[in-house]
């Protein structure tokens, strides 16, 4: 037997990371331990990873978080400014404070103009109107509100008087998880074709090829407008929900080539790979050599081009909306409240509601630096 | 072709005897991909090795070692000949047109050994999963048992078996070639392959790993066919040496005799171009003229005929065949037994 | 920035065309910082073939890049000199016109442009990398002649097709238009030396210009080398870790070992006569084609060390043979000479220390 002569220097606990860890530890982590540390060094990233946490948090809570209830109106509040607040109280007292509103239509401009009144208090953990926490149990808890007759509008009101902030908060339940499911069918579309494509080639590959091919020569919108034009209207056997799953399934089926054709790239170098002849020779069978050999290593670049195609599918899901092709009334996302912005004299006169666009802004951003930091991490190396 | 004029006697010490063994690639070209012609990686090769030896396979780039050993074993498909193994229960068996369900019972007993440390093991697996894959997948062990054997074919490869739960990443070049070298020896073969096995290591790392070589062949009675370019190695671990041009074997003899007294004009210039590790060995190589031979269109007759001072007329004719010139000493040139050619010291020794 | 040129009075009979002193040349990555050159002093001769031999990470690429000046971000040399000695070439020898500060000029500077290219040439390994696929070699060797000489494009394209027939390119006429990837690699390598060749500079620096190639096409190019240093003059510093072409191509050699030079001998003495427990390891574990001996080689143990550990004491010292517990993994020994030029940095042949660390 052969002992491999060790040398007398111990080069175990030499330090080997920016983050301290010896060599010895750093050995033992797998490919996606190194990736999450590569990850967790890249600020950008992380500040795009906390930054979609919390706004997937505010989503999900938004019934909690928004004082009112999003579909109500408020026939007196028609395109209300937002709700001043004020950090006295109306004796001077510290507290956090708003006012009451009261209407008037000038007969002057034929306008409702709003004069605030008295200062209340703004109160937390206020009992209002009652919805379903997370679809699951029935509460009518708020973070915060005004006493009743007085409503709290952190965002100001659209035309019909309703909380903008609350529906920007639950119209972001539908933009932020259209993206996700969008991405998951991306995911296996992508997978199977261009595994598929890269470990038999051939045949196979060219005709796949030819397919992905045919398919991105439609332009995306036009595609995506004709492919939701031609739902049906909803109606009792096609609900809202079903228009929603329809829609992401539309904007996947434009956008899981560019995933197909990464990984056809990646599986041809891995089933080239002498990695993959060893396993051959071994006596491996081809599931089993794409199940534990191609997929592994492909997995760090599927989730690299999934989180880099969310953006693209949040922009996509609002296009539609905008263009009146989207969601079906009463179903709203940001799309939808933008849409309802289209007029250049209304976003003069009412500016907040641009407010979605703010928030479109900023998830997309976030998803944008989440992969890029993710590709670095993955392939340092690539550009 | 280099077919031979004698066949090889399949005795029981013979472990594989290869005939007219040619891979080709098709070119492609067109909207279609119509097939306009071959390279021909492997044209009509025949080696044997005995059973404990080690056969060296050397030839400069292009040649079809490479091709030739992944032919062997299969991961290519060759387009003719015979590949005969001696299999331990099954007797001789000729490997070239097998499917893959019939090559299932062979392939525990030829393995492989591959040249790029970093890209011969997943680096998404450890240590522990790339060693004991072999093992899994014919079910010869699992659970601890499983755990047990891995640990003893590390220890044999000379590493400590605590690393079975080490990632590729953490290891050097030659620590991961010896890695690679525990996996081919999972399975307990009989012919290992041996592709390039010390290429990419540092000079000082590759006596280590040779040196392991060596002892697992007589502790494990293991045969090799150790493909390679660089020629002081060959002749340092090889009992028999075959030399490869274009896809042609043009000799095969006992190290000593081809290093010493080739037969073959391409061997002598190989010999003479080799830079000897002696200052007091500086001597003019012999010139060449012209390029290597274009596999996908090679010259008439001797493939190495353009470039061969002793060529004559019947060499661009005639193609020569691999044969027995006398002491199993087997060369594939007209001329074999008239010229009289140097060897690496530069006479006739 | 000062340049240090300064003529001498009186021209002294000089043989060193280079002179690197003690540099130190680090990388400064996330993970550390990369002492890849350490303390590295060499003194090359004129008019000779100077081999540095090493492995992997023993930083004989570094060395000659510091002295072109090319180390770039995040590397940078910390520390030391390097010596361009401007020589005349004389009956007896050479005399020395103007001494250059190599470190003291800006990397990227006119003046270092002027001599990278001009007077000290740089061939690589990897041809196909090296020569810029989207131009013809006439081209690039004309980029080079017309930035360093006097001379317009029609001249330049005659010194080129010149200089390709001087490396024994068959039909220079037609290669000086046709582009590296019609080239075989024998072809391009030879294209690289023209290259390099083309403004006839003082020192040529080879970074294992062979390694790719095929040993038949190897031996023709080695054979080239060394005619044209002969006919020329030049000087040839030759990086390789093959020690069968150090023995073939060098007159005297540089052993190199994690940063530092651990010994200096002439051709024969590194391999005849070697000092430095390194250097003999080295000779003891490489098969030598044609000594007909069926010895078993002798591998150092151990493994080269990861450039980002501190060793103190002698970076040789967990793989040695002759280890002295106390001694060589306390301090690192000095380089002094062992013969006639001959030195080797080892405690076995001196108690010195180094001065500097």
């Amino acid at each position: 037997m052969v002992e491999e002569k060790e040398s007398t220097l111990n080069q175990e606990d030499v330090v080997v990371t920016e983050e301290g860890l010896t060599r010895g530890e750093a050995a033992e982590m797998s490919q996606t331990q190194l990736m999450v540390l590569r990850f967790r060094r890249n600020k950008l990233s992380m500040l795009g990873l906390i930054m979609l946490a919390i706004i997937y948090t505010l989503v999900a809570f938004g019934n909690f978080l928004g004082p009112n209830d999003p579909m109500s109106q408020n026939q007196n509040y028609l395109y209300g400014p937002p709700s001043q607040l004020s950090l006295r109280g109306p004796n001077g007292e510290f507290g956090l404070y708003t006012y009451e509103v009261s209407t008037e239509l000038d007969i002057d401009t034929f306008k409702f103009v709003f004069a605030p009144g008295e200062k209340i208090p703004v109160r937390f953990f206020v009992r209002g109107d009652s919805y379903k926490l997370l679809g699951l149990f029935q509460t009518d808890l708020h973070l915060f509100g005004a006493d009743a007759p007085n409503r709290i509008y952190l965002f100001g009101a659209d035309a019909l008087g309703r909380d903008m902030f609350t529906r920007v908060l639950i119209g972001g339940q539908i933009s932020m998880t259209v993206g996700l499911l969008g991405v998951l069918l991306t995911i296996v579309l992508g997978s199977l074709f261009g595994a598929a494509s890269g470990y038999w080639g051939g045949i196979v590959d060219d005709v796949m090829q030819r397919i992905i091919e045919v398919i991105s020569c439609f332009p995306q919108i036009p595609l995506w407008a004709a492919l939701a034009a031609a739902l049906p209207k909803t109606s009792a056997s096609f609900t809202m929900l079903h228009r929603y799953f329809l829609i992401t399934v539309i904007l996947s089926l434009v956008s899981w080539m560019g995933l197909a054709r990464q990984l056809r790239g990646k599986v041809m170098a891995y089933s080239r790979a002498d990695f993959t002849s060893a396993a051959l020779i071994a006596g491996a069978s081809d599931f089993r050599i794409i199940l534990k050999h191609m997929l592994p290593n492909a997995a760090s670049h599927i989730v690299v081009v999934a989180a880099l195609a969310v953006p693209g599918m949040i922009m996509g899901e609002t296009a539609l909306s905008f263009l009146g092709l989207g969601l079906s009334r009463p179903m709203f996302s940001w799309g939808v409240l933008i849409s309802e912005a289209q007029q250049i004299a209304v976003i003069i006169q009412h500016p907040w509601l641009m407010i979605p666009a703010v928030a479109v802004i900023l998830a997309v951003f976030a998803f944008s630096v989440l992969g890029d930091g993710l590709r670095d991490a993955v392939d340092p190396y690539s550009i | 072709m280099s077919e031979q004029t004698q066949s090889i006697e399949h005795s029981d010490d013979l472990l594989l005897d290869v005939k007219g063994l040619k891979t080709h690639f098709p070119i492609k070209k067109g909207l279609f991909r119509k097939v306009v012609g071959h390279v021909k990686a492997v044209d009509g090769v025949n080696l044997h090795i005995y059973k404990g030896d080690t056969l060296g396979l050397v030839g400069e780039s292009g040649c079809g070692k490479t091709t030739a050993g992944r032919t062997i074993i299969r991961l290519l498909n060759p387009v003719d000949g015979e590949i005969h193994f001696n299999h331990p229960e099954l007797g001789w068996l000729d490997l070239a047109h097998m499917n893959r369900q019939e090559l299932a019972p062979v392939r525990r007993y030829i393995q492989m050994i591959f040249q790029d440390p970093f890209s011969s093991l997943n680096p998404r697996l450890t240590v522990g999963n790339i060693v004991g894959e072999p093992l899994e997948i014919n079910h010869i062990a699992s659970g601890s048992e499983l755990t047990d054997r891995v640990a003893e074919l590390l220890r044999v490869v000379g590493m400590r078996p605590e690393y079975m739960s080490r990632y590729p990443h953490a290891f050097s070049g030659g620590q991961r070639q010896r890695i690679g070298i525990a996996r081919a020896l999972a399975l307990n073969p009989r012919l290992v392959i041996c592709d390039e096995p010390v290429s990419a290591l540092d000079v000082s790392i590759q006596a280590q790993v040779l040196n392991l070589l060596e002892d697992l062949q007589s502790d494990f009675d293991l045969t090799y066919l150790f493909v390679a370019h660089d020629l002081s190695v060959v002749e340092h671990i090889s009992s028999r040496v075959a030399v490869m041009y274009v896809g042609k074997l043009v000799e095969l003899a006992q190290t000593e005799e081809l290093y010493y007294s080739p037969k073959h004009p391409y061997t002598e210039a190989l010999m003479a171009a080799v830079p000897k590790a002696d200052p007091r060995m500086r001597d003019r190589p012999i010139r060449l003229p012209g390029e290597v031979a274009n596999p996908a269109n090679p010259p008439p007759g001797c493939y190495f005929h353009p470039r061969c001072r002793y060529a004559k007329d019947v060499c661009s004719q005639e193609e020569p065949q691999l044969r027995d010139i006398g002491d199993e000493h087997w060369a594939s040139c007209h001329f074999a037994e008239q010229l009289s050619l140097r060897g690496v010291l530069g006479t006739n020794a | 920035m000062n340049n240090e040129a300064t003529a001498t009075t009186e021209p002294v009979n000089v043989d060193t065309i280079l002179s690197i002193r003690n540099i130190h040349t680090y990388f400064y990555t996330v993970m550390g910082i990369s002492r890849a050159l350490n303390g590295v002093s060499l003194d090359v001769p004129a008019g000779k073939v100077m081999g540095v031999v090493g492995e992997s990470g023993c930083g004989k690429s570094v060395t000659m890049l510091s002295a072109m000046r090319l180390v770039l971000p995040p590397g940078k040399i910390v520390k030391g000199d390097i010596i361009l000695n401007r020589l005349q070439k004389t009956n007896g020898g050479f005399k020395l016109r103007e001494e250059i500060n190599i470190t003291q000029l800006e990397a990227h500077g006119p003046q270092m442009r002027s001599i990278r290219g001009g007077e000290m040439a740089m061939i690589f390994q990897e041809p196909m990398t090296s020569l810029n696929p989207s131009y013809t070699i006439g081209n690039q060797i004309m980029e080079a002649i017309l930035l360093h000489q006097q001379v317009d494009e029609a001249e330049a394209r005659t010194r080129a097709i010149n200089i390709l027939r001087r490396v024994e390119m068959s039909n220079p006429e037609s290669v000086v238009d046709r582009y590296p990837h019609q080239l075989s690699g024998g072809m391009r390598q030879r294209a690289m030396i023209a290259m390099g060749l083309s403004c006839t500079p003082a020192i040529l620096v080879a970074d294992e210009p062979t390694t790719a190639l095929d040993v038949t096409t190897e031996a023709e190019i080695l054979q080239l080398m060394r005619e044209l240093q002969e006919e020329m003059g030049m000087t040839i510093i030759f990086i390789t870790h093959n020690l069968g072409v150090v023995a073939q191509m060098c007159d005297n050699v540089s052993v190199m070992y994690l940063g530092r030079v651990v010994e200096e001998a002439s051709i024969d003495d590194t391999f005849y006569n070697p000092q430095h427990p390194y250097t003999k390891a080295l000779l003891n574990s490489i098969p030598r084609i044609g000594s007909r001996s069926k010895k078993r080689l002798e591998p150092i143990k151990g493994v080269v060390p990861d450039p980002y550990a501190q060793i103190t004491g002698c970076p040789f010292y967990p793989r040695c043979t002759s280890f002295m517990a106390g001694k060589c993994d306390k301090q690192v020994p000095a380089m002094v000479s062992v013969g006639e030029n001959q030195k080797a940095r080892c405690f076995l042949y001196t108690d010195e220390v180094e001065a500097d660390e």
